[in-house]
Parts: structure tokens; sequence; C-alpha cells
């Protein structure tokens, strides 16, 4: 390999290894934020109502990091497209990047995983919604209520399941 | 009155013109004609540096024709005469009308609104994107004089940066720095361009708390919201928007030419697909080439937080070089005889 080729790989590299470290700042930070959203759940079921300020205020300032390593992540993300040909122009970054060597399959790896975690916090955002919409619908959910104490029914002995062949025709 | 015997206009209450002739009437040094109050309040709050002259409707085409040459206005020369028409003809004085877009947007190619700039002698634009589509609609040829704006709104925004700052603290209220979305959606004209009905509603239920959203409706939508939550901000009768633009990290839109103005920042676009349009065959989006184009009556924030943004680095640089000219001839204007 040439100089520049070799300056070029070690420029690669070196750009992977800082987008690693602010992935793994972003999915840190995503993790606690689902986590606090999953304890907005607990409190909107407990009925804790008034203790979900304290968990918003904290939000507040993890998403405020948040937006910060988002940016921080684009402006490496674009210098690691830098390095590409120009025949690149248009792929993602899961489309550059290649599973089978190391730094790059690191690289990947984190960022399916900031992925996989910004589904989640929807998905817990959607549920957080739901309950707090019916909350201010129907009022606090009663402990009584009979869907919070619901539970599976059992049933006395074990399920058979037989299985009625239907007998043989012989043959006329 | 201007030295130069040249002044903007506004007739009527068309405040979305606000934002493209007040930034061209400072640079010009030239006065700013309003016929609505409403109109000289919005442009003496949100433009420093600029000389609003509110005349009664009435009496304005009779004041206008005495005391200038040439009038800057986003009104074709059609709907120019048909104010102006008496007055000249008693006056035996003919104004220069020279028409001045407001805004880049992809609407036109389906309706006839461009073909009605046919008859235009004089023209404003932003630079070569604008001409082609003038050739196109057949209203370039017999234009004599073609004025290059260039990216003269940013220009103005940089220089009074810091008023705008101020307005802006005091304006947009979030108690936090969370990431904010804006979400521009233009009206419901003949091409069906808008997305507010169908899309506003699930875009507000699905708003995440660690998201902003600041919705900016078109001035000619009917945008009905109760705003119920802390990260959302409905924003009415702020006109200047490249304050806005630099303040939001993502913009949502539709066919609004706020878009094209968003480019500028290279940051990432996403748009809601139009309305009877085929995009696989429609070469005249030119701006949803530089972004992503969401499913409709989605939530769009895991899409927004998912997408990567690099690809779409160089064509956002390629359509804004088209759109915006660098080198501007705005002031050529004076030279108009």
């Amino acid at each position: 390999m040439s100089v520049a080729g070799e300056e070029k790989m070690a420029s690669w590299k070196e750009i992977n290894h800082k987008l690693q470290v602010v992935l793994s700042k972003e999915i840190d930070l995503r993790r606690e934020i689902l986590g606090n959203m999953n304890q907005q759940e607990q409190m909107l079921l407990s009925g804790e109502i008034k203790l979900i300020e304290g968990l918003l205020q904290e939000l507040s300032r993890l998403a405020s990091s948040l937006k910060g390593v988002i940016k921080e992540r684009g402006t490496l993300t674009r210098e690691l497209f830098d390095h590409l040909p120009s025949n690149a122009l248009g792929a993602t970054l899961e489309e550059v990047l290649d599973p089978l060597i190391d730094v790059e399959e690191e690289t990947l790896r984190q960022y399916q995983q900031t992925k996989e975690l910004v589904e989640k916090i929807h998905g817990q955002h959607l549920r957080n919604k739901s309950l707090s919409d019916l909350i201010q619908k129907d009022g606090p959910i009663e402990m009584n209520n009979s869907a919070v104490k619901a539970e599976t029914v059992k049933r006395k002995g074990t399920s058979l399941i037989t299985i009625d062949y239907p007998e043989k025709k012989e043959a006329s | 009155m201007s030295t130069h015997n040249i002044c903007a206009l506004i007739y009527g209450n068309q405040k979305h013109y606000l934002d493209h002739l007040a930034p061209l009437a400072s640079y010009l040094s030239v006065p700013l004609i309003v016929t609505e109050i409403e109109i000289e309040s919005l442009a003496t709050k949100y433009y420093p540096d600029l000389d609003v002259v509110y005349l009664e409707p009435t009496s304005m085409p009779q004041k206008v024709v005495s005391s200038f040459e040439t009038v800057i206005s986003c009104l074709p020369k059609a709907l120019f005469k048909s104010i102006f028409f008496i007055t000249e003809a008693l006056s035996q004085k003919e104004l220069k009308n020279v028409w001045c877009p407001h805004g880049n947007s992809d609407k036109g190619h389906f309706s006839p609104f461009m073909e009605g700039l046919s008859d235009e002698k004089w023209a404003f634009v932003y630079g070569k994107k604008m001409v082609s589509f003038l050739k196109e609609k057949s209203a370039h040829n017999q234009l004599e004089n073609l004025f290059y704006l260039g990216n003269y709104r940013y220009e103005y925004f940089k220089k009074h940066r810091e008023f705008y700052q101020k307005i802006l603290n005091e304006t947009l209220l979030f108690q936090n720095n969370h990431q904010t979305l804006l979400y521009a959606p233009t009206w419901n004209d003949s091409e069906s361009s808008s997305s507010f009905d169908l899309e506003v509603n699930s875009l507000i239920d699905s708003l995440p708390p660690h998201w902003n959203l600041i919705i900016k409706p078109h001035p000619h939508l009917k945008c009905e919201i109760d705003n119920y939550k802390e990260n959302l901000i409905v924003l009415k009768d702020f006109p200047p928007i490249y304050p806005l633009l630099d303040k939001i990290d993502v913009y949502l839109g539709d066919m609004s030419s706020i878009g094209y103005d968003f480019l500028t920042f290279r940051r990432p676009l996403f748009f809601y697909p139009p309305k009877n349009r085929t995009l696989n065959y429609d070469t005249h989006s030119h701006l949803m080439q530089c972004g992503t184009i969401l499913p409709p009556s989605k939530s769009p924030f895991p899409i927004i937080e998912q997408t990567d943004q690099t690809p779409f680095s160089k064509i956002q640089d390629l359509v804004y070089n088209s759109v915006f000219e660098t080198t501007q001839t705005i002031k050529k204007i004076y030279e108009l005889r």
C-alpha cells in the first residue's frame, strides 16, 4: 500500500473509532431515556402521577444531551463519507460499512443498536400516551379496576385435544 | 421618498409577500408601501432598517403614480394593471412593474400560474432554476431585464441576527434545549398541495416528550389547533422565516417553498408525499430529492431519528446552487430606464 493509501486507511479507522465513542454515548443516553419513559408508565399505572414531573425534568436533561450527541454523530458520519469514492453518493452508512472488517463491524453494530432503541422509545411513548389519554378520560386507574386485577384463569386439569379420524370407508 | 423613484408594494392583506418584499426594499433602500394596517404593523415589528409607508387603498394608486417610476411587487402584470390602469390613464404615465417571486416552490408546473408571467418585461429571479422554469412556461423571451436575487433574504437575516435572536427568545418559549422539528405546510391551492388536513393530528399525537414541534401554517391555511402540549408551538403571524430556520434542527413540509430556504443550512429535510403526484415520474419535485419522503399518516419521529442524512448532503449542494445564484445583480434595477 502507498503512503497516501496508508494515511487514508489510518484516518478511516480513526473516524470509525471517534464515531464509535459518540454512538456509545448515544446508546447510553437512549437507554436512559427509555428507562425514564418506562418508569413514567409505572407511575401512570400506580397512580403516582405527581412523581412524573421529576422524571420529565430528568428526561429534558437527557434530551438536551442527546441533541448535542446527534449533531456530533452527523459531523463524523459526513467525515466518513468524505473518504468514499464518488460512486458511493446516495449510499447509507449501513451500505458502506463492511461487517467483515472489525473496525467497521463495531460501528455498524452500534449504529443498528441506536436504531432499535429509537423504535423502542417511540413504542414506549405511544404506550404512555394511550395510558395518559385513558386517565384523562376516565380518571386515575383504580386498583379495583378489573383490567388491572385481571389474571389468567386456570382451568381444572389438563386440557385434552382429541382428534376423531373419520372411519375408513370400505371399498364396495 | 426614494432617491431612485422606486418603491415596493404589498396591495391588500397578502402577509406572505412581506418576507420577500421587506428584505428587498431594505436592501435597495426604497420604501415598502402597504395598504393594510395589519401588514404595516408586522413590517414595523419584524423588519429593522425598513421604511414602511401605509397608504389608504383608494388613494394609493394616485400617490404611487405621482411619486414613483418603478414598482416592485409580487403581482403579475395583469393584476398590477388592474390596480393602476385608471390612474395611469388619467396621469398619462405608465409605471414599470418589476415582478418579484415569493418563494421557489415546486408548484406551478401543473397549474397555469406561471404562464401569467408571460407579459412581464422586468423580473427578479433567485437563480438558474427559476430561469429555466420561466423558459418552460414561455415566460422568458419577452423579458427585457432580469435581476438575480441570490439568497438575499438569508443575507438580510445575517445582517440583523442579533435583532432576531432577541425576538425569538421572546416568541419561542420552549423551556428546554431539545431537538426541534418545524412543520411548515403550504395551503390548499389549485394543485391540492397541502398535507395539513391529512397529517396534522397524527403528527401532534405522536410528538414525543424529547422533541419540540413548531407548526408554521401558510397564512392562507385555516389552522385551528387546541394547543395542550408544552413542547408544541403554533406560530401564526410570524413572517420572517430565516431566523426560525436558523433555530430548528429538522424540517418537515410538503410543497412549501420554505424547504428550499432550509437548504441553506444543509440540515435534514422530510416531506409528506404530495397529493395527485407520482414522484418517480415527477421531475419537477426537485426539493424532495434532498430529503426523505414519509409514509402518510404515520408517526414521523421514529423515521426522522433513524434516517441517515449523509446521503443527501451532495444533492442538497447541487439543488441549492441551482436555486440561488451566487452573483447578485439586484442593484442593476437602479439603471432601469
